[in-house]
């Protein structure tokens, strides 16, 4: 509410007629002259407020006058950065750390409290940059890069509909379209408990039971008979409302109002593993002393939330960590930080600092054992056994690319499977593939008749088999064999009974040979 | 609760007494230097000193002038002892290191140690020595003694067992009762070790030796201070240096915003800043 107020002030300022004219921008050959309140000079572009609006320029090309005028000599660049602490605490300061090292320069981080820290970046002649750090929610960082008093977003989902108004209004532009948001890494939700708690498996119905307040005792879980003891994290955070929209909401359950909430993860990540009758919900990157739960299906599948999973999407509560960039120009360092956060020199450090990164890896065709098992077993009329020697005779001798494609609805790839087509386009043009065929290959759930199943886990295959081709527009094609191929149903990884399992399994997996 | 209420509040007291819990240590500053029994600091061979004497004093006693006679006399501490300076490292377990400071001619003199990034300050004794434990926090590294006069000492520090351990290290730039804090679960112990003096720059050190068995475990770590009247508005400085089994150490330098001095009284206490050590397990992975 409090950031909505600001927001009209703001725009309600914008609106005024009489404005401080504190800068003017002449042309080189002085044709033209542009009055107006310096918003910001990123050490290449001035951004000017003016009657029109307001404005980007070349600093090459315009001489400044006036007040306002930044000292071009002595350009720092401030890069203000807010949003979720999942981001925030570990992941962005080891970042920038590992960005300065490799831009030689050396970083201070001036601590204002637990929250608030600036680092300043320098080399030996003087400071290059300030990057400024909120650590608070999702939401609080979305309204910052609204307000613009952030520029750069970290966010656990992504924008609201209500959020993506307030940016159109603001003039901040389109939050959700072009490229304003990447995926930097992974993670997963997760519930926990302690050690020495022997249930270490549950369904996503029961733990929407736990956390709703209808399930209470272990006893009905196959545990002790003693009351449960659920942690949650405050509702405010992103973790809480993803918990709620994904687990709770499909099957019209509510996180019961009066669950004890901790304002830090780490303190109920610790209050869990010190109770062996307590249950929690944190992130795969915050589960401190306790174990994570594996997320089982009636079929007999089991979801372990492991790197491997979170990078293929096979776990059902995968969690991307998202920076949202704002629809102005950033400043050189920042575009340049940008950049290096998906560079594989940041993919260690992302390792390193306990999160899952998006590199390519590879696995061999040993891996389908299980589920290979769990599809002979059930072969009949839909998927016929002679199916599955043509799935094996067409992905024996292949390796299984980390990377998968999963939909959000029909064909329409969500998130992280669109960062994932930037990621393996790049790696296509810089010729990591050159000599190597890839087979994109479509898999469906097996909800309604098996036919319609086939020509939509094909047309999926199809579709990201064009997105890669288009997007890798500099890769020699000549050198790198595509194509695609669907089995349907034929290859469940989760049980089908449920939504999330059904959205597990409609996917395009990439085979390389 | 009374646990991280010692976190919060303990002086040295404190910090024994979670000690033997060994899930939650403080570090506090005065704390008895060093926190670990080793053993007393080796004097020189007394024959060696002897020697050197004996070879400088003759000649000039026998040419005789004066001058060269006080010269050599000046060689000589007030206890006998030659001037000469050394500085040794001798290995222990737990990849730790007994230095020895030796300068029988420069009694009660300030010292900087530099050792892998990190500095601290003692001083020697009226008989001119030092000794202290130090934890090893690089694989091959040095360590410096300089003098305030530019008098520099160095001994080579290498210690290949250290991928054994996580440690942790904080450098202070000045003495401001600082506490570097960790909860750890009951299953791992951790060790702490304080470096330097109360009215100098000091570094606080946190070990754990990882068994070849051990699970996955995390240690939390923060800082915190009480709120004094001597401390609030001053600006604090630190250094860290991480090290944890099977990953490359990690640095970084913190500022910390001075306190308000409306706040005296109050703890100031940081849970965020300093990056909690993550143990990986060390149990082979079963083949599935």
């Amino acid at each position: 509410m409090r950031k909505f107020a600001r927001l009209v002030i703001a725009a309600l300022l914008c609106a005024a007629p009489v404005m401080a004219q504190d800068v003017a921008l002449t042309s080189r050959d002085g044709a033209f002259r542009i009055d107006g309140t310096l918003l910001s000079y990123d050490g290449e572009f001035y951004r000017v407020d003016t009657i029109y609006g307001p404005l980007t320029l070349d600093g090459e090309g315009v001489d400044c006058d006036g007040p306002g005028c930044p000292d071009l000599a002595s350009f720092v660049a401030n890069v203000r950065f807010s949003g979720t602490r999942r981001i925030a605490d570990v992941l962005l300061p080891a970042l920038i750390q590992a960005f300065a090292e490799r831009n030689r320069l050396t970083v201070l981080r001036e601590v204002v409290d637990d929250t608030h820290s600036t680092f300043v970046l320098r080399d030996a002649d003087r400071i290059r940059a300030r990057f400024t750090l909120r650590a608070t929610t999702t939401a609080e960082g979305f309204a910052d890069l609204i307000a613009e008093e952030a520029d750069i977003a970290l966010a656990l989902r992504e924008p609201r509909e209500t959020e993506v108004a307030m940016a159109r209004e603001a003039g901040s532009g389109d939050l959700v379209r072009g490229r304003r948001a990447r995926v930097i890494a992974l993670d997963g939700m997760v519930a926990i408990v302690a050690v020495d708690q022997p249930v270490k498996s549950l369904s996503l119905s029961q733990l929407s039971g736990i956390f709703s307040g209808k399930i209470t005792n272990w006893s009905t879980l196959g545990g002790a008979e003693a009351e449960i003891l659920p942690q949650a994290p405050p509702p405010e955070t992103a973790l809480y409302e993803v918990f709620q929209s994904r687990v709770l909401a499909p099957r019209n359950a509510s996180i019961s109002p009066d669950m004890q909430t901790h304002a830090n993860l780490e303190d109920l990540v610790d209050a869990v593993a010190d109770d062996s009758f307590s249950i929690g919900l944190t992130t795969l990157s915050e589960i401190g002393n306790a174990d994570p739960i594996r997320i089982a299906g009636a079929c007999g599948f089991e979801q372990v939330p492991s790197v491997s999973a979170l990078r293929s999407e096979d776990y059902p509560l995968a969690l991307p960590l998202m920076m949202f960039t704002p629809a102005r120009r950033l400043p050189l360092y920042a575009r340049q930080f940008l950049e290096f956060t998906s560079s594989p020199a940041a993919d260690l450090v992302i390792r390193r600092s306990g999160f899952v990164d998006q590199s390519i890896t590879t696995s061999d065709f040993s891996i389908l054992g299980d589920r290979l098992a769990h599809a002979i077993t059930r072969a009949g009329p839909d998927v016929p056994l002679s199916e599955l020697q043509r799935l094996v005779a067409g992905l024996r001798g292949r390796d299984r690319l980390s990377t998968t494609f999963r939909f959000e609805a029909g064909t329409k790839l969500d998130i992280q499977s669109r960062e994932n087509i930037m990621r393996l386009a790049r790696a296509l043009e810089t010729g990591a593939f050159d000599g190597k065929s890839l087979l994109f290959v479509g898999f469906s759930d097996s909800d309604g008749p098996s036919r319609p199943n086939m020509r939509l886990s094909q047309s999926r295959a199809e579709k990201v088999q064009e997105l890669i081709r288009d997007t890798a527009e500099t890769a020699d094609f000549t050198q790198i064999e595509l194509r695609s191929d669907a089995f349907g149903e034929a290859l469940p990884i989760a049980c089908d009974d449920t939504a999330w399992g059904r959205a597990v399994n409609r996917r395009v997996e990439v085979w390389v040979n | 609760m009374s646990k991280k209420r010692c976190t919060l509040l303990g002086a040295g007291l404190c910090a024994v007494a979670t000690m033997a819990h060994a899930d939650t240590v403080a570090l506090a500053l005065p704390a008895p230097l060093p926190t670990t029994d080793i053993a007393l600091p080796q004097l020189p061979a007394t024959t060696l000193p002897r020697k050197q004497i004996h070879h400088r004093a003759v000649p000039g006693w026998a040419t005789t002038t004066l001058a060269a006679s006080t010269a050599s006399q000046a060689d000589i501490s007030a206890f006998g002892l030659p001037c000469e300076v050394t500085l040794r490292a001798d290995p222990m377990p737990d990849a730790l290191f007994a230095i020895t400071l030796d300068a029988p001619c420069r009694p009660d003199s300030p010292v900087a140690m530099n050792y892998a990034g990190l500095t601290f300050d003692v001083t020697t004794s009226i008989t001119g020595q030092a000794a202290f434990a130090l934890p090893a926090m690089t694989v091959s590294g040095a360590l410096g003694a300089v003098f305030e006069d530019g008098l520099r000492l160095s001994t080579p520090i290498d210690a290949p067992d250290l991928s054994e351990y996580a440690r942790v290290a904080v450098a202070w730039s000045q003495a401001l009762d600082m506490r570097l804090t960790a909860n750890a679960p009951r299953h791992i112990p951790v060790r702490s070790y304080a470096l330097g003096q109360p009215d100098g720059r000091s570094v606080q050190i946190l070990s754990h030796h990882q068994s070849p068995e051990a699970r996955r475990a995390v240690i939390r770590l923060g800082v915190a201070a009480p709120i004094t009247a001597q401390n609030c508005g001053q600006e604090r400085h630190a250094t860290v240096r991480h090290l944890q089994p099977d990953m490359p150490p990690i640095s970084y330098e913190l500022r910390l915003a001075p306190t308000s001095c409306d706040q005296i009284g109050g703890i100031l206490e940081l849970k965020n800043i300093l990056q909690d050590l993550k143990l990986a397990a060390k149990e082979r992975r079963r083949t599935p």
